[in-house]
């Protein structure tokens, strides 16, 4: 969560009056809410938006980049060796507050020209996504590194993690737009929706958007209610096994 | 048709589960025995996590269970004071049982250890019940009867904290049948199993119970432990699937009535000949999935602090 305070403040910081040049960015999303029913298979969304007030001098010259974050999670990243014939997890590495979903999308490959720690800071690239903010010594960094290239991987695979570096179209010089693919597996909760406005490489503006994903129908509500009242889950499920159970017992009596 | 399992987290075709439970249902009526070991490892090769198959299949025998025991609680078939017994070690095991669960899911082992349990488990029973039926079926082919001998069970008779079981006929020490339910008790929490093929033999040969009364017995404690054991996993782990659990008993309930009925008509040598092979296809089948190398050597998993 401190990442994302970061990044508000900068965010702040880069709209206040001034600090940009007379340019502005304007951008939105089709949709605000998506919800996952028994039957979700995954939609699209798109982000669209222009750069206002753009000096004839200046036409052409801006790139955008949007990212994409779904809540913040730990996992484990777990590697399977062989021990004694059989394949086990020997080994584990957690990456913490990891974005359950990420895309990045950007207008040209030009965010491969900036520096790491410098995309880290706006969270641009897989190369940085599940980064540390601060690094930490290189003896742990290569083990890391591998594990999370494998986590990137698995994710990418289930479309939980898609990096398009020509996924920002521009119509003429203004107007750009970019398609989101949310895959079936996404997970409930709020979603941060960034668009970065870059001239030379160097982030001039940016605006933020919430997307906010729920579950809906009795499978979603089961679901919620498992994870936040499972007592109330647990003797729900007990209760059905007893009346069907039961009620098979005595139907099949009367037979 | 499909329907989204909210646990297991993915969609499934609800024929499939009314057939899976349909099909184990069936075999469980036919060869009398409760389908935990069976079903658990089927819902693992159709893709559901191991946890979640677990805890789902004790939610499931919790019907069963209900299902069976109200027919013997009528038959007066049921030694409740061997129940008691036998529950309170079962209460007992599930609860560390539980613990270890969800310990091993924090280590990442879970997985690994059901299947090992199931692997060892269905090896050696598999393993015993097609020695034993094919030795039936030799015997019986040349005419001949083997005997079994008396076991040496003197020593359960040595142990104090002596007490009367009216109904079984009985006056033992309350220790073998706590051990008994205890193991049961583990065993139906980290496998989804009611532990009828241990529970059954034990308190037959170890605890001389009388027949009439042990099969009635047994589900009494495989009801309430499998019920705490569900609640238990709900709370703990929230592992239990309540979608999934609902289909595969739909299918079961009819399943094992067909399964009684041809049950009936077969010849109990074959038949066990027969479960004994399918125990022990689904046993290597599990382990090939432990040796073969993954594709993926690496996986992600939740974390629980």
């Amino acid at each position: 969560m401190t990442r994302i305070a970061a990044q508000i403040i900068c965010i702040a910081l880069l709209l206040l009056p001034g600090a940009a040049s007379a340019q502005r960015l304007v951008a939105d999303l089709s949709d605000h809410h998506i919800s996952l029913t028994s039957s979700f298979t995954g939609t699209e969304i798109i982000v669209f938006g222009t750069i206002e007030d753009v000096p004839a001098r200046d036409a052409g010259s801006f790139d955008i980049a949007v990212v994409v974050q779904g809540p913040p999670e730990t996992i484990a990243v777990r590697r399977k060796e062989r021990v004694a014939g059989i394949w086990m997890n020997t080994q584990t590495v957690e990456i913490e507050d990891l974005p359950s979903f990420y895309y990045v999308a950007s207008s040209s490959p030009f965010y491969e020209l900036m520096s790491a720690s410098r995309r880290n800071s706006y969270d641009i690239g897989t190369d940085v996504l599940g980064l540390p903010d601060t690094p930490f010594d290189p003896a742990q960094s290569q083990r890391f590194e591998q594990f999370r290239a494998a986590m990137i991987g698995l994710r990418s695979e289930d479309g939980l993690v898609v990096e398009d570096q020509q996924g920002v179209r521009f119509r003429g010089e203004q107007l750009f737009r970019a398609r989101i693919p949310i895959p079936a597996t996404v997970q409930e909760g709020t979603y941060n929706v960034t668009v970065y406005l870059f001239q030379d490489e160097m982030v001039i503006g940016a605006q933020n958007a919430l997307l906010t994903i729920d579950k809906v129908g009795i499978e979603g509500r089961l679901n919620t209610l498992a994870h936040d009242y499972p007592l109330i889950y647990g003797l729900m499920a007990l209760f059905m096994a007893l009346i069907v159970g039961l009620g098979a017992n005595f139907i099949l009596r009367s037979n | 048709m499909q329907v989204y399992l909210p646990i297991a987290e993915l969609s499934v075709n609800i024929l499939l589960l009314v057939a899976m439970g349909g099909g184990v249902g069936f075999l469980s009526g036919m060869f009398g025995v409760g389908g935990g070991f069976l079903m658990t490892p089927l819902l693992i090769f159709t893709g559901i996590p191991p946890a979640v198959a677990v805890a789902t299949e004790a939610n499931q025998i919790v019907a069963s269970s209900a299902a069976g025991v109200g027919a013997h609680w009528r038959r007066k078939a049921v030694d409740f004071k061997m129940g008691g017994v036998l529950l309170v070690g079962g209460l007992i095991g599930s609860s560390i049982g539980i613990w270890l669960f969800r310990y091993l899911r924090e280590l990442g082992q879970i997985d690994l250890i059901i299947s090992l349990s199931y692997v060892v488990f269905l090896g050696a029973i598999g393993g015993l019940m097609l020695i034993e039926s094919l030795g039936a079926m030799r015997s019986k082919s040349k005419g001949a009867t083997l005997g079994r001998r008396p076991g040496q069970h003197n020593w359960v008779h040595g142990l104090p904290l002596k007490m009367r079981f009216h109904r079984s006929r009985l006056y033992i020490s309350a220790i073998p049948p706590l051990a008994i339910g205890f193991l049961v008790g583990i065993l139906a929490s980290i496998m989804g199993v009611g532990g009828g093929f241990i529970m059954v033999p034990a308190m037959i040969y170890l605890l001389r119970m009388p027949t009439n009364v042990v099969i009635g017995t047994s589900l009494f404690q495989i009801l309430f432990v499998t019920a705490f054991v569900t609640v238990l996993h709900a709370v703990a782990n929230q592992t239990v699937d309540m979608v999934l659990a609902f289909f595969l008993l739909i299918g079961s309930v009819v399943g094992v009535q067909f399964g009684v009925r041809v049950g009936a008509r077969l010849r109990s040598e074959q038949l066990r000949a027969l479960l004994a092979l399918l125990v022990l296809f689904v046993c290597i089948r599990l382990a090939l999935g432990l040796v073969t190398e993954p594709t993926n050597p690496f996986s992600l998993g939740a974390v629980f602090h």
